[in-house]
């Protein structure tokens, strides 16, 4: 017995070695792990915390890439919806007569009453003078002038620049125009008195002046004034669209434009 | 003293919850544990070195699910190391430091110290977990582990371990 003392307290750290490395390997090849508990089990929350925390922080980072995706998608789905619309017995996407060109806008004014837009697209690009400029929440304006690179364009808040327009649920033919006071209201213009004017109801683009398609929405109506000396209503909409937080636009090609205007002239002629 | 022991328990929580959970680049784990056991003080004989490891890497089984993996490789590991310091280093030397670091070696001495054990860590854990040695893809997983590991246990010495040594001489 004393042998065996000896012998263990000589060898301590080598037993305790073996020891060690049996109760591991027990550990290693026994499944029914003792520990393998509901508490220990636990830490996959800890862990997935973590997980999730680090997932927001690279989702973060990956926002500027993810963002110029959606809008791809989105000025693909846009065009789509205004040719789908607008349809001309067009069944495939060549037949489309209204395409899309994203643009950046780089210069806004909004403190005078003629503003005007700059933005990043030119003639390299495709846009042209007289071309629609409309965004996500409405209608912004048309091109005025067009260089290689860039273009500038007349904002629906210019006291100068009209739209055709209708309003969506009774359909009456309209006009809007911005009064030069508060940015985000604009007039309703040339509604007769005879017709029932509902406050709340839409007020969209016409596709009369070709420049828009049918149905881009530029307002809401606010409020309806009969009593002013005129035939026609006092209506306030307010636009649809904040002129402060302008960033992403498109211009509208209209393929049909020269076809219809050469058409309209040879009639104004005769 | 307090210091090294603030600085492993906090590798050992950056390995559970963060480290052994994220594979780089397919083939890299990053294991802090392995500083842990590669640098603390060498005393010869020590029971207690052997059952601390053995310990560190229960508690590290228990949040990994492994099943005795981390247990068995750090108890390995903790004696091969005590008898590869001796080879490399000298008994008299080696029982002078206070840590095994990258200071008190230097470069060329650690290296030679270090990256042999890293290397049989990545082994056993390698061999344990997918049951198959002589592959392609665990010969990558050990080899690119081991130089990762190898090069930020440099880093993390120069970073931390320099400055807490430094403080408590001071």
């Amino acid at each position: 017995m004393r042998n065996l003392i000896k012998f263990i307290s000589l060898y301590n750290y080598s037993i305790t070695f073996y020891l060690l490395v049996f109760f591991s390997s027990y550990f290693l090849i026994n499944d029914n792990f003792v520990l393998k508990t509901k508490y220990f089990n636990s830490s996959n929350y800890i862990i997935g915390s973590v997980f999730t925390f680090q997932n927001s922080i690279k989702n973060y980072f990956t926002l500027k890439e993810k963002n110029l995706l959606l809008e791809v998608e989105n000025k693909q789905l846009k065009q789509e919806l205004i040719n789908t619309s607008n349809d001309f017995s067009n069944d495939s996407i060549d037949n489309y007569q209204f395409s899309l060109i994203e643009a950046e806008v780089i210069n806004n004014s909004l403190r005078k009453t003629k503003n005007y837009i700059t933005i990043n697209k030119g003639i390299k690009h495709g846009v042209k003078e007289g071309m629609g400029v409309i965004s996500n929440s409405g209608i912004i304006g048309k091109v005025k002038y067009v260089s290689d690179n860039f273009s500038t364009v007349i904002s629906l808040l210019n006291t100068s620049f009209f739209v055709s327009s209708l309003i969506k649920e009774s359909g009456t033919l309209s006009s809007v125009n911005w009064e030069g006071k508060d940015p985000s209201k604009l007039k309703l213009l040339y509604v007769p008195k005879h017709l029932d004017i509902v406050e709340g109801s839409d007020v969209v683009s016409s596709s009369f002046d070709s420049i828009y398609p049918k149905g881009i929405l530029i307002g809401k109506i606010i409020s309806v004034n009969r009593e002013v000396n005129s035939n026609f209503y006092d209506i306030d909409i307010s636009s649809s669209q904040n002129f402060y937080s302008i960033s992403k636009v498109y211009v509208i090609n209209n393929f049909m434009y020269e076809e219809k205007k050469s058409l309209e002239k040879i009639t104004d002629e005769e | 003293m307090r210091n090294n022991l603030m600085f492993f328990i906090f590798l050992f929580f950056l390995q559970v919850f963060v480290l052994n959970k994220v594979l780089f680049f397919n083939y890299v784990i990053i294991s802090p544990i392995v500083m842990i056991l590669l640098l603390y003080k060498y005393q010869k004989d020590s029971k207690e070195g052997l059952i601390v490891s053995f310990l560190l890497g229960l508690l590290f089984d228990i949040f990994n699910d492994s099943l005795g993996l981390y247990s068995l490789t750090c108890v390995l590991l903790v004696y091969f190391r005590n008898l590869w310091v001796l080879k490399i280093i000298g008994e008299e030397k080696t029982e002078e430091l206070n840590l095994l670091s990258v200071h008190a070696l230097g470069g060329f001495q650690f290296f030679v110290y270090a990256f042999p054990i890293i290397i049989m860590f990545y082994s056993i854990l390698s061999l344990f977990e997918s049951g198959e040695y002589l592959s392609l893809n665990n010969f990558l997983f050990i080899s690119l582990s081991s130089i990762s590991n190898f090069v930020l246990i440099i880093i993390f010495q120069y970073l931390f371990v320099n400055n807490s040594i430094s403080n408590e001489w001071r």
